[in-house]
């Protein structure tokens, strides 16, 4: 539904990466545990936690001991000294800031953004001033640290609550920008109000989990030498993360279950089901020793989350052009930022991805660069591929823009309106738009079977005889693009003519594509003619029509007279604010026939292709009209039909 | 109650119990017996009972940032500030990190004369011995003081809680410039309700009738209670109109209220230090949360 489970799961499955390749680093660093991706004993593994576990308490009465000695021999009390100095140095010189900074920021928090992208602009500045305040607090506070004259093994300790409450600082600032509280329009993920305080505090508690189970071993290890306790905390930890994020997820679809209920009963892909899983595999793997790949599967996630939730955080940004979270129509497009953006968001999650699965295969550097190790080659031919289907998808997305944008400069797509100006770029640039697309997926998919090391020459061979198979089997298809090409070529009919073809087939062309040409009938059938079958066609709609009628009048009436009129009537139409522009040559008329008790005069006119019929109904009104003010009728039919009699040819 | 509120009160209140061991060890005591000399209190913190050691270290930081917050919060809205920051705000760093840095250096010279100084440690240990023999006694006398605090505070803690479930059901509706409206209660002041329901309003000195940025234009006929003295004279320093409230002590009544505010949420010190230089805003541009 939205993406504020994706965006939550993204923040804390970061975390939660952090917290399986530190175990996967505590593996290599702390025993034999894990020699190799494949050799991951889950025996031995076990057993060591459970030798973690016995061993941890007396660990823990130890480091208490050593704390009463500390306390005792003026270590401790001189440490919480130089501690409280820390605070009111590092607090201090950031409350200093903050009296200047206050207002600023207050100033930017009760802004309204106009549009996302304005959002993101304040959240930019929102985040310059939060994070200057960190910065300002972290460097007093090291600063400061460095003079002080620490006693032994304490500094370690300082580092390691320095770098918690910097991480969890840094993170709820994070946090509290990207979700904004109580600023629904400085936001920058969809999300509801009543979700965003429930987020910022869910990724504060899971950063001071995530910081605790990544920095408090190492401590343990390195300066207490205690590293059973360590392996204990770590496990307590993960697990303490693992029920918190489980809960945020069930918590997250449970909301989400509760509004949809009935609203909505389409199936959905089971995102907290998924995430779930991938929780617990991970945690599980993490427990028995396969740190890494627990770090692949959470990377694996990650990537795969942000992917399927790029569309939407992407077209978020252009909310306020598309009206609603969907994706723009195809032919509404506003512009082609949105899409650039999008295939650079996907081309960086996914190369991120693979970037981040180096390390965790613990790929070195020198079989990187000379492509010796297995993984890594993987790895970097689906980098190549990931970076050519972003190439093909740029390249796609220019050209489709520009066909785009030239054609709704001509004209909108409607074969039924009048003729417009250059309509043989529009019935050429969506042929060329769908042929490009067809060229662009047979060229990425052979360049991409290619860079995976996939010979492609058999199978263009292949492909080759395929055809000529298909071809033999299907001439009238070949015959039908072929003549299809021809006509396009010679230029016989564009979108919007209106052609004859044979004596049945007639139409205005509505669609053209390789095979047939779409022909509306005026009477509304749609009839598709393969290019094959057209044959001879008549195109009613190029450069000019003349239409010609005859009007019977009484014999009594002045020929000359009618002639002045009718020009008179034509003048007039020429001059028409509406008929006026269609009509090439004026209406004319002049004595065609005398029959015996009726003069014929035959009218004749030019104009655009198609307005003839608007044209010849305006003349025989005007007509008419004269007629009447003249007082003459028209030739009746009853006593011609008597005078025919009586006098019949000789 | 602002953030620095919560905290200068929470600070004030722990600091009694934190300094209860250190007046009853030493004056009590010294009281108590005649031949108790308490110059020792160092050598105690360092060598014999740091825990004691790690609570008035506390207790020094605590007053110390209770103190500053108070001074500087009061400070900053008088017009010789600009002039005074400059002397005051090294001064208020300097306070405690010398005093701390002094305690650990007196701790070196403590330990390292008990080391060396025999007789001065057997004075120190015979003084410990009386407070020892005093032990009970000073323990009863702990006691009755953390009882009689306790009591207070629990008092305090239950006429506000009683105060607060009192009115809860009785709400008020105060609405605001820009078609915001918010929700209170009876007895909260129209900023406390500003700032339970997240409405942008300015309040330089958080709510203590000391700046003046917090005030409101109201109906002549609106239903507050009357200004006291204090604020009457903050209104009249800040040149504020008749028809001006501030709202940190504006408390509603019971029927609904429409206020006006008159300062952006961004202002700061300079307003209450300057009044005049933010006049010129008569209508000023208040952006409103959608």
């Amino acid at each position: 539904m939205k993406s504020w489970l994706v965006s939550l799961a993204e923040a804390v499955l970061l975390l939660f990466a952090d917290i399986a390749l530190s175990a996967a680093d505590a593996d290599e660093l702390g025993s034999e545990r894990l020699t190799g991706l494949a050799s991951a004993n889950v025996g031995a593994n076990l057993q060591a936690l459970r030798e973690d576990f016995a061993l941890a308490t007396s660990e823990a009465k130890r480091l208490a001991a050593d704390v009463v000695v500390a306390l005792n021999d003026g270590t401790a009390v001189r440490s919480v000294t130089f501690a409280l100095i820390l605070v009111v140095v590092g607090a201090g010189l950031e409350w200093l800031y903050w009296t200047f900074a206050a207002a600023p920021l207050r100033a930017v928090i009760n802004r309204t953004a106009t549009t996302p992208r304005h959002a993101v602009g304040l959240a930019l500045r929102r985040l310059g001033y939060l994070g200057f305040g960190v910065m300002l607090f972290t460097a007093s506070i090291v600063g400061a640290a460095l003079i002080l004259p620490w006693p032994p093994n304490v500094d370690a300790l300082v580092i390691t609550t320095t770098a918690l409450v910097v991480a969890v600082r840094s993170t709820w600032i994070i946090a509290d920008v990207v979700v904004s509280p109580y600023h629904p329009s400085l936001r920058l993920v969809a999300i509801q109000s009543y979700r965003s305080t429930f987020v910022v505090s869910g990724v504060a508690w899971l950063t001071v989990l995530a910081a605790t189970a990544l920095l408090v071993p190492q401590l343990l290890t390195t300066v207490g030498s205690a590293p059973h306790l360590a392996g204990a905390v770590r496990v307590g930890m993960g697990g303490l993360v693992t029920v918190s994020l489980l809960a945020a997820v069930r918590i997250a679809s449970w909301r989400e279950d509760g509004r949809d209920n009935g609203r909505r009963k389409r199936p959905r892909f089971p995102k907290a089901l998924v995430a779930s899983s991938v929780i617990v595999a991970t945690a599980v793997l993490a427990l028995i020793g396969g740190g890494r790949i627990a770090a692949m599967l959470v990377d694996i996630a990650i990537v795969a989350a942000l992917l399927g939730a790029s569309k939407r955080i992407v077209f978020f940004f252009w909310r306020d052009n598309t009206a609603g979270d969907e994706e723009p129509a195809a032919d509404a497009l506003p512009d082609m930022l949105p899409l650039i953006v999008l295939a650079v968001f996907r081309f960086v999650t996914s190369l991120t991805g693979i970037a981040g699965l180096l390390p965790i295969m613990r790929v070195p550097l020198s079989q990187l660069t000379s492509g010796s190790n297995p993984v890594a080659q993987v790895a970097l031919h689906v980098a190549d591929t990931v970076a050519l289907a972003f190439i093909v998808y740029l390249g796609w997305i220019a050209i489709r823009f520009a066909i785009d944008r030239r054609l709704r400069q001509l004209a909108p797509l409607d074969p039924h309106s009048p003729a417009a100006e250059n309509t043989r770029l529009l019935t050429l640039l969506p042929l060329l738009r769908t042929t490009l697309a067809i060229v662009f997926v047979t060229l990425f998919t052979l360049s991409a079977l290619w860079t995976l090391g996939i010979q492609i020459a058999p199978l263009l061979a292949g492909a080759g005889i395929f055809g000529l198979a298909i071809g033999f089997g299907a001439q009238t298809l070949v015959r039908d693009v072929i003549s299809g090409v021809f006509f396009l070529i010679e230029d016989v009919f564009r979108i919007g003519e209106y052609i004859e073809s044979g004596t049945s087939t007639k139409g205005t062309v509505e669609h053209i594509s390789f095979r047939t040409v779409a022909l509306r009938h005026h009477n509304g059938p749609l009839t598709f003619v393969p290019y094959g079958l057209l044959g001879t066609v008549r195109n009613d709609s190029r450069d000019w029509v003349i239409d010609k009628f005859n009007i019977p009048l009484p014999l009594s009436v002045d020929s000359e007279k009618i002639r002045k009129m009718i020009k008179g009537i034509g003048e007039d139409l020429a001059l028409d604010p509406e008929l006026g522009p269609l009509i090439r040559e004026p209406l004319k008329g002049k004595l065609y026939r005398v029959d015996p008790g009726i003069k014929i005069f035959r009218c004749k006119f030019m104009t655009a292709p198609g307005c003839q019929f608007d044209v010849r109904t305006a003349a025989l009104k005007g007509i008419e009209a004269a007629l009447v003010e003249a007082g003459i009728s028209f030739a009746g039919a009853g006593p011609q039909t008597i005078l025919i009699r009586r006098a019949p040819d000789p | 109650m602002s953030r620095t509120d919560w905290v200068q009160l929470l600070l004030g209140l722990a600091t009694p119990p934190l300094l209860v061991n250190h007046v009853v060890g030493l004056a009590v005591a010294s009281h108590l017996v005649a031949r108790y000399s308490p110059d020792y209190d160092l050598a105690v913190y360092w060598k014999y009972a740091p825990l004691l050691a790690l609570q008035q270290l506390l207790v020094v930081v605590i007053v110390w940032v209770h103190g500053a917050i108070g001074l500087y919060s009061t400070l900053v809205l008088r017009p010789v500030w600009p002039r005074l920051a400059p002397i005051v705000i090294p001064v208020l760093f300097a306070v405690p990190i010398l005093a701390l840095l002094g305690f650990a250096h007196a701790g070196d010279g403590v330990l390292a004369r008990l080391a060396n100084d025999a007789g001065w440690r057997a004075l120190v240990e015979q003084n410990l011995r009386v407070l020892q023999d005093l032990g009970h006694r000073l323990h009863v006398i702990e006691a009755g003081i953390f009882l009689v605090y306790g009591g207070a505070v629990a008092l305090a803690v239950g006429i506000f809680a009683a105060n607060i479930l009192r009115r809860r059901s009785a709400r008020v509706v105060v609405s605001y410039d820009g078609g915001l409206t918010a929700v209170g209660r009876v007895g909260m002041s129209v900023l406390d309700v500003s700032r339970a329901n997240h409405i942008p309003h300015a309040s330089v000195c958080g709510g203590r009738a000391r700046c003046g940025t917090c005030r409101v234009i109201v109906p002549a006929a609106a239903d507050l209670d009357p200004p006291a003295e204090a604020e009457l004279a903050t209104l009249h320093r800040v040149k504020a109109p008749a028809d001006t409230r501030l709202a940190c002590q504006a408390h509603l009544l019971g029927r609904p209220v429409s206020v006006r505010r008159v300062y952006p949420v961004f202002v700061d010190a300079e307003a209450a230090r300057q009044p005049d230089s933010w006049r010129a805003e008569t209508e000023p541009d208040l952006e409103t949360v959608p």
